[in-house]
This record gives structure tokens, C-alpha cells and sequence, in this order.
């Protein structure tokens, strides 16, 4: 009985789908372009005057530096983008297989969330 | 005497390989022309030159207001309305045709919005701005108008700090005849009752291109 229920068993386990990866931030927007970097999830936070900081470090595991273009939308109570230069384009060169950080800041203490796209400066 | 007018079969060709080049190089340039296009400030990715355009304005803008928000030094008044500020001069000493208003707008716009700091348009290094305010005041002799809606004395709030800075421009040829040049925009806020300066801030925006591009 043993012997025909450890192979059952065993086929079982095989055919169990592996746990899924976790889940992104969905706050942080990433193109295709950039799918080689090493990205860590965001890290929020506040500053002493009230207003919200959000820092994301990546890894350009390449040997070339990687030209970063970057947005930050930063949210209001209802979920709309608050209009504001800090929700410009920048851009940043990622220094080849290093960690740079990117940060950003909220323009005033009305923003309560952002999010922050990533993508290649393709000019 | 007669004359030939009949065209040799030489000169045939020779016209039809005229007209034929002259096809050619009008559709070339033809081609040249680009499209007349909408841009979306907010996505803009088109081409960029050796002058500034207004995403270094705005670049510039946001880098150094983030530094004035993020010294700590901008509090608000002791009755804890925010600091009324005022635009003093700021220099254009680069080769381009630069309306500074445009960089000052974009910083007073932002620091408004941030609740920190207002911006008085009644008090300028060259007048105000805004020169209705003082001159509506002269409606106090007036009999046309009710008194009750006019502005009285002692109203107005003076400016604690001014806004004042330098945009400069060094050109350099580099190594391969490329030329490089560094626009550096300098902005301070002064405390106008000490004169100490709150925030002094500095960003560099640089080109490098073909030395056969011009930047002004």
C-alpha cells in the first residue's frame, strides 16, 4: 500500500504550481526597457514637515551606464495627480553595476500616495 | 538664312535629365519638412538643442524649489501665515534671449502651492508687478465708489524674503571638436529684515553637441 501511495504522493507534489512570485508594488511602473535593472520596492515615509518622501534603489547590473528617465505622480486624497513640477520628467545616468537611489519628494502635505514610473531616456 | 530649330536627340536627354534631378532633389526636400505636431508637456520627448528650452526651465525649477522645501529654513511667520516673498533681480548672463520671468513664475507657482510661501506682486526691484494694487488706492477720493469696498490703508503685507539669482553660461570645446556648455542656475531667498541668506541653491544643466550647433 505504501509503495503505490509515496509515488502518488510524489506525483502530486509535482504537479503543484508553485507559489506565485509576490506581487509588485503596483505604484511603481516599470516599461520593458527597463526589466534588466534590479529594483526594490518603494520605500515611503514622511519627512519632519509633514510632506511624503518615497526612495527606490536600483541596480544597473550592466556595463554600460543605463539613461533613466523617471516620473513621479504625487496623489491627492482622491486619487488625482496634484499639478506640480516634482511630476516632471527627470532624469538620472545610472552608473554601471551600482545602486543608485532615486528619491522623490511630495510637493505639499496634501499628497497622501504617488506613483512612479520608470523607463529608458531613449533621446 | 534659316535657323535650326529642331532639338538634337542629345539635347532631349539632356533637358529630361535635368527635369528629372531637379524632381528628384524637390522630393527630397520635400521629405525634409516635418509634420507640424501637438506636444504634451508632460510626455515630452522630442529633440532637444544646445539652447534651453522649457523642460530645463523646468527642471531647474523643481530641483532648486525641492532644495528650498527640503533646508527647513522656509517656517512660517510667527502668527503662522505663510512668508510673503518678492521677486528681486535675477541676471541672464548667457548668450540666449531669456525672459527670466519664466524661471520665476515656475518657482513662485510651486512654493505657493507647497503653503509655505506667497508671493506679493505689489513690491518689485522694478516696481511691482502688478501696479493696480498700489493705484487702485487713488479710488479713495472717489465718490463714484463705495468706500466700504476699497482698500484701506495698512492692508497691504510687506515681504519678508526676496528672491534673487543668476543664470550663467560657460561654453567649452571638448575633446572629437564636440562643444559643451554648462547652463548654471543659481537662486537665493534673503530674509529682507537680516539680509542673511534662508537658501542659497545652485543646478547645472549641461549639452554636449556638434560644435557646428550654435546655442543662441
Amino acid at each position: 500500500m505504501i509503495r503505490l501511495a509515496l509515488p502518488l504522493v510524489l506525483l502530486l507534489a509535482a504537479c503543484e504550481t508553485p507559489p506565485p512570485p509576490p506581487r509588485a508594488d503596483p505604484r511603481l511602473i516599470l516599461t520593458p526597457s527597463v526589466a534588466g535593472l534590479g529594483i526594490s520596492e518603494p520605500q515611503l515615509g514622511s519627512g519632519a514637515d509633514g510632506r511624503l518622501r518615497v526612495n527606490v534603489n536600483i541596480f544597473n547590473p550592466n556595463n554600460f551606464d543605463f539613461p533613466l528617465r523617471y516620473q513621479t505622480d504625487w496623489l491627492d486624497e482622491t486619487g488625482r495627480p496634484l499639478s506640480t513640477l516634482q511630476s516632471r520628467p527627470a532624469f538620472r545616468s545610472l552608473a554601471r553595476t551600482t545602486v543608485t537611489t532615486i528619491d522623490a519628494d511630495a510637493p505639499s502635505t496634501r499628497a497622501r500616495d504617488f506613483r512612479m514610473t520608470l523607463d529608458v531616456d531613449a533621446r | 538664312m534659316s535657323l535650326n530649330l529642331k532639338e538634337s536627340p542629345m539635347s532631349h536627354s539632356r533637358r529630361a535629365a535635368l527635369v528629372i534631378g531637379a524632381a528628384l532633389i524637390t522630393t527630397a526636400c520635400a521629405q525634409g519638412d516635418m509634420a507640424t505636431q501637438r506636444i504634451d508637456s508632460r510626455n515630452d520627448r522630442s529633440a532637444i538643442g544646445m539652447g534651453l528650452d522649457n523642460r530645463d526651465f523646468e527642471e531647474a525649477a523643481r530641483t532648486l524649489v525641492r532644495g528650498m522645501l527640503d533646508s527647513g529654513r522656509l517656517q512660517p511667520r510667527p502668527d503662522g501665515q505663510p512668508r510673503v516673498m518678492a521677486i528681486s533681480r535675477i541676471t541672464n548672463d548667457t548668450t540666449l534671449r531669456i525672459n527670466t520671468n519664466e524661471l520665476t513664475q515656475l518657482v513662485s507657482v510651486e512654493l505657493n502651492n507647497s503653503g509655505r510661501v506667497v508671493t506679493t506682486t505689489a513690491v518689485g526691484l522694478d516696481g511691482p508687478s502688478d501696479p493696480l494694487a498700489m493705484q487702485s488706492r487713488q479710488l479713495r477720493s472717489s465718490g463714484e465708489f463705495n468706500q466700504r469696498t476699497v482698500a484701506g490703508r495698512g492692508q497691504m503685507v510687506a515681504p519678508d524674503i526676496s528672491l534673487s539669482g543668476n543664470i550663467i553660461q560657460r561654453t567649452n570645446r571638448v575633446d572629437g571638436g564636440a562643444t559643451r556648455v554648462d547652463y548654471v542656475f543659481q537662486l537665493n531667498l534673503t530674509n529682507i529684515r537680516t539680509g542673511i541668506a534662508l537658501y542659497q541653491g545652485q543646478e547645472t544643466i549641461t549639452r554636449v553637441g556638434s560644435g557646428r550647433t550654435v546655442s543662441w
